[in-house]
């Protein structure tokens, strides 16, 4: 029989991970965050209110509407409303384009490689300035996207991640607080 | 003045002696200097003025019963281009156009005789719309009015109206609402680990595991998934959906725990008896502490 119990660094310290979600649907864009412990136990999970844009919003705004709501409208919002305290925040690769501090934690896309793609990669291999691509204990190939582009923080980054990914499947917590948001919205409807 | 003319014709005529002839010739010299000083020597003249072209009010220039002429009509008979440049005029608006022309001619007290058009017409225009022509105007308009072409310009009003939309365009802010406890009873969603990259020992491992707590014999047993990391201390509710391979629970939202341990699971089947068993692995687990 194999040493079953993999020892874990952190396996006695509390760590807690947040994450950030935007949704655009249709033209409402909402936004959550989610803290939950190293086993993916909400701690905290709140949401904005949907907000609507017009053609006016559109035409007066450009190019800059999608900036301008993903970094002031939603991320700045919730910032103000975190209360837990992660360490770092992870949310989804698509948001990469507007990555930044979310309650004055750095935060980190993050995307998984399909099996295909993926090539030779060690434990860190740097793509960008601000990107990377990381290996975890079990396999899993993610490729990263930071909100620094400060390389010691990076690899900080990169350790406490790879150190919660032993506890939890990080990128599961996304996926739910997607399809929260998505129940949630119907409930807006509703009302 | 032709009274005047006569008496020194006859004056000239008269026959005069010697001695009252000196005196003759000094009265005809005294008549002659008196007709220079009253300028009575030239024949009358006909003066003509220039046409006082205004849109105000008429001139009246104080000459009693003046004979007047309308010229209207014959500057349009000669389809005459008044310009307002040309007519004296020296503003910076030469397309102006007087709304209403009228010709003066002032003749004096002798009367007219003739209406020479030819002159140089004078046109002073006053119309509170031109006094004053905005830095900002439209391209001239070109009319012809009965042959008289003339121009008009279309002013833009110096001050519109502003309308103030700034609230419209601002994307209000949006209020947060906390719903923690409600999204712990938002179910997990796992996925399985790839079990081509499995090692024989780990498979091995969990078909012994279904053996010894399912009876699922280790020869028969069917490997289907593995999950990693599974919190089953505090698993409340739990499904494996088999044709997606993913594992779905929901955690207990009344038991609190200051630690617990993360289980590597595994989906076995009994091809035999037509069963699908979760093994949870007893000895491949980490402790760890909840926040």
């Amino acid at each position: 029989m194999l040493n079953r119990e993999r020892p874990t660094s952190g396996s006695t310290r509390s760590r807690q991970v947040g994450f950030f979600c935007h949704l655009s649907l249709d033209k409402k864009h909402l936004g959550a965050i989610m803290v939950t412990n190293q086993v993916g136990v909400p701690i905290e999970f709140k949401y904005t209110e949907p907000v609507t844009t017009t053609k006016l919003h559109k035409v007066l705004y450009g190019s800059a509407l999608d900036r301008y709501l993903h970094e002031t409208v939603i991320r700045e919002r919730l910032s103000r409303e975190v209360r837990s305290e992660p360490e770092y925040f992870l949310t989804s690769y698509e948001e990469k384009a507007f990555l930044g501090p979310l309650a004055g934690r750095e935060m980190m896309a993050v995307q998984p490689v399909p099996v295909a793609q993926r090539e030779s990669t060690g434990p860190f291999t740097r793509v960008r300035d601000n990107e990377a691509i990381i290996e975890t204990d079990d396999g899993s190939v993610l490729r990263l996207a930071f909100s620094t582009t400060d390389d010691v923080l990076q690899r900080n980054m990169v350790t406490w991640l790879q150190e919660i990914a032993r506890t939890m499947d990080i990128l599961e917590p996304m996926d739910r607080v997607i399809n929260a948001l998505k129940m949630l919205c119907g409930e807006e409807k509703q009302l | 003045m032709r009274r005047g003319e006569a008496a020194l014709a006859f004056l000239r005529r008269i026959q005069i002696p010697t001695a009252k002839g000196r005196i003759a010739y000094g009265a005809q010299d005294a008549f002659r200097r008196l007709l220079r000083r009253w300028d009575l020597g030239a024949s009358a003249r006909s003066v003509a003025l220039g046409i006082e072209a205004s849109s105000g009010p008429p001139v009246d220039f104080g000459i009693a019963g003046p004979e007047v002429c309308d010229g209207l009509e014959s500057l349009n008979r000669l389809g005459a281009r008044i310009s307002l440049k040309d007519a004296g005029r020296t503003g910076e608006d030469p397309g102006d156009f007087p709304r209403v022309l009228r010709a003066y001619m002032i003749a004096p007290s002798g009367g007219i005789r003739s209406l020479p058009l030819k002159i140089t017409a004078s046109a002073y225009v006053s119309s509170p719309d031109l006094v004053r022509i905005p830095a900002v105007r439209a391209p001239n308009l070109l009319m012809d009015n009965d042959g008289v072409k003339v121009r008009q310009i279309a002013i833009l009003p110096e001050t519109v109206p502003v309308r103030d939309v700034s609230q419209r365009c601002r994307v209000s802010e949006p209020a947060v609402r906390d719903r923690t406890s409600k999204m712990t009873s938002y179910p997990h969603i796992r996925s399985g680990v790839i079990l081509e990259r499995l090692l024989p020992e780990e498979r091995e491992g969990f078909l012994r595991e279904a053996e010894s707590l399912k009876g699922v014999p280790a020869a028969q047993g069917e490997l289907l998934a593995i999950f990693r990391n599974v919190p089953v201390e505090m698993i409340s509710r739990v499904h494996y959906l088999e044709e997606k391979k993913l594992l779905l629970y929901t955690l207990d939202r009344e038991r609190s725990m200051a630690r617990t341990r993360l289980h590597d699971m595994g989906i076995v089947r009994d091809p035999v008896a037509g069963k699908t068993h979760m093994v949870v692995h007893r000895t491949q687990f980490k402790s760890v502490s909840m926040a």
